[in-house]
């Protein structure tokens, strides 16, 4: 067995290096888009994170081989193998993450990543500390079964990590269409990460937004609809332990209150926002409320009466091509 | 795991917060009018929709309403905004003072708030559709 690196650990400096490029052009073009205080919570996540993903890597690991010696096929470590896991991981980080947004207990776990206001780089780095706890690795483990070898599949996937860094910033606006058609890119992240009412649960994908395009999961980013970045309701205060755990306290403290065996799996497994009492926002519910919003707004642009509402398509209409 | 890579890594997660500080990142996004009030309110709050709003007099803190006892008020949050959504918030008082119209509101028995406004037209629709 090959000893592969670590993409991830290769890329740090990288990392540092363009989290200070993205600063100074913050400094020149627009200092808001940096926060000092949400910059240093974002990378402690990060930093804990990497401190968590230690400490779980060796059971993860040793899942891993153990899931891989009930293998459908003997695959070796050719190139092609590695051309191959790497798509088929992309897919599984899909599924993975459009789980992460549709099933609160996974959500939980994820909704870390989601928390800033703000999109640049240090957001590519705030992760999360549960990943562990959430069993989000469980949707690696068909390709052990299909025979990828855990040293590859692990490999890919922190490829996949670090393909990942670069589209959390609002420099690069739209990269060429031929690009932008088959590849992750910062505007189709933009996109994922806003609470835009349009943008929610959108463009899932790792490094090819092909699979969102093909399962129907996918939103191009307007500029007449510019993103608002964060969670639906977002976090009071840049305290690091309220950031790690506020989901997972939501959830010990709805599934304690719940009125029933059902309600306490719908609070654990239930889509982020569901209720037993459906006093709450799903995705759902805030897309269809302003969908009713804009044909309130369609009708009375008719002449038929007044605005009710108004439209929550906000913002400047602005050029979005090329480097902002 | 490799310590002098966790070690180093922490050190420059630190050396990057203290870049964005000593850069002057962030500030405090300014708001302008009653209806800056309402669309960060919509935005921060779910579901919330606002009749009218208002903005402090320093462009830093705002208020909305979406009807009688329905509030959302609006703090600087770093460079952004958190909103916090009050039910059965009422208007305390409205005093005419030398930097604009200061609307105390009442959000509980035991919380008040105290927003000074230019303009004393929005203020008085904010007190009008919140209640007092």
């Amino acid at each position: 067995m090959p000893s592969l690196p670590d993409p991830v650990d290769l890329a740090v400096p990288a990392f540092v290096a363009l989290v200070l490029a993205e600063m100074l052009v913050a400094r020149l073009k627009d200092r808001s888009r940096y926060c000092p205080r949400d910059t240093l919570t974002s990378l402690m996540l990060g930093f804990g994170s990497t401190i968590a993903g230690v400490l779980a890597g060796g059971m993860v690991f040793g899942l891993a081989v153990w899931v891989h010696q009930f293998r459908l096929f003997d695959i070796s470590y050719a190139w092609y193998w590695f051309v191959l896991a790497f798509v088929l991981d992309d897919l599984a980080y899909y599924a993975f993450h459009r789980s992460a947004h549709r099933v609160r207990w996974f959500w939980a776990s994820h909704v870390i990543h989601h928390s800033s206001q703000h999109y640049n780089l240090s957001t590519a780095l705030r992760q999360t500390w549960t990943g562990f706890f959430s069993l989000g690795f469980l949707f690696r483990l068909p390709l052990f079964l299909i025979g990828f070898p855990p040293a590859m599949v692990f490999f890919c996937a922190g490829l996949n990590l670090v393909y990942q860094f670069w589209i959390h910033t609002e420099v690069i606006g739209r990269m060429p269409r031929w690009f932008e058609a088959v590849m992750n890119t910062p505007s189709h992240h933009r996109v994922h990460h806003a609470t835009n009412a349009r943008y929610l649960d959108k463009n899932y994908a790792g490094v090819f937004i092909v699979w969102d395009r093909l399962l129907g999961t996918f939103e191009p980013e307007r500029d007449d609809d510019r993103p608002r970045y964060g969670i639906v309701h977002n976090l009071p205060d840049f305290n690091l332990i309220r950031a790690a755990f506020h989901e997972w306290w939501g959830i010990a403290r709805d599934v304690w209150t719940a009125p029933g065996l059902r309600a306490r799996l719908g609070y654990m497994f239930g889509p982020p926002g569901w209720s037993h009492d459906g006093s709450r926002d799903t995705s759902e519910k805030i897309k269809a409320r302003w969908l009713a919003s804009r044909q309130a707004s369609a009708v009375a642009d008719d002449g038929t009466g007044p605005l009710p509402h108004p439209d929550h398509a906000g913002g400047r209409a602005g050029e979005r091509a090329g480097i902002a | 795991m490799n310590w002098w890579l966790a070690a180093g890594s922490l050190a420059a997660v630190l050396t990057l917060a203290g870049v964005a500080k000593l850069l002057k990142l962030g500030g405090t996004q300014k708001l302008e009018s009653g209806d800056d009030a309402i669309r960060i309110a919509e935005a921060l709050s779910s579901g919330f929709e606002g009749k009218a709003g208002v903005v402090s007099a320093s462009g830093e803190l705002a208020a909305a309403t979406g009807g009688p006892g329905d509030l959302v008020l609006i703090e600087p949050m770093g460079a952004r905004h958190r909103a916090r959504r009050i039910a059965g918030a009422r208007v305390a008082m409205l005093n005419e003072g030398p930097a604009g119209t200061v609307v105390t509101l009442r959000l509980s028995p035991q919380e008040m708030f105290r927003i000074t406004v230019a303009d004393a037209g929005a203020a008085r629709a904010l007190a009008r559709i919140l209640g007092d």
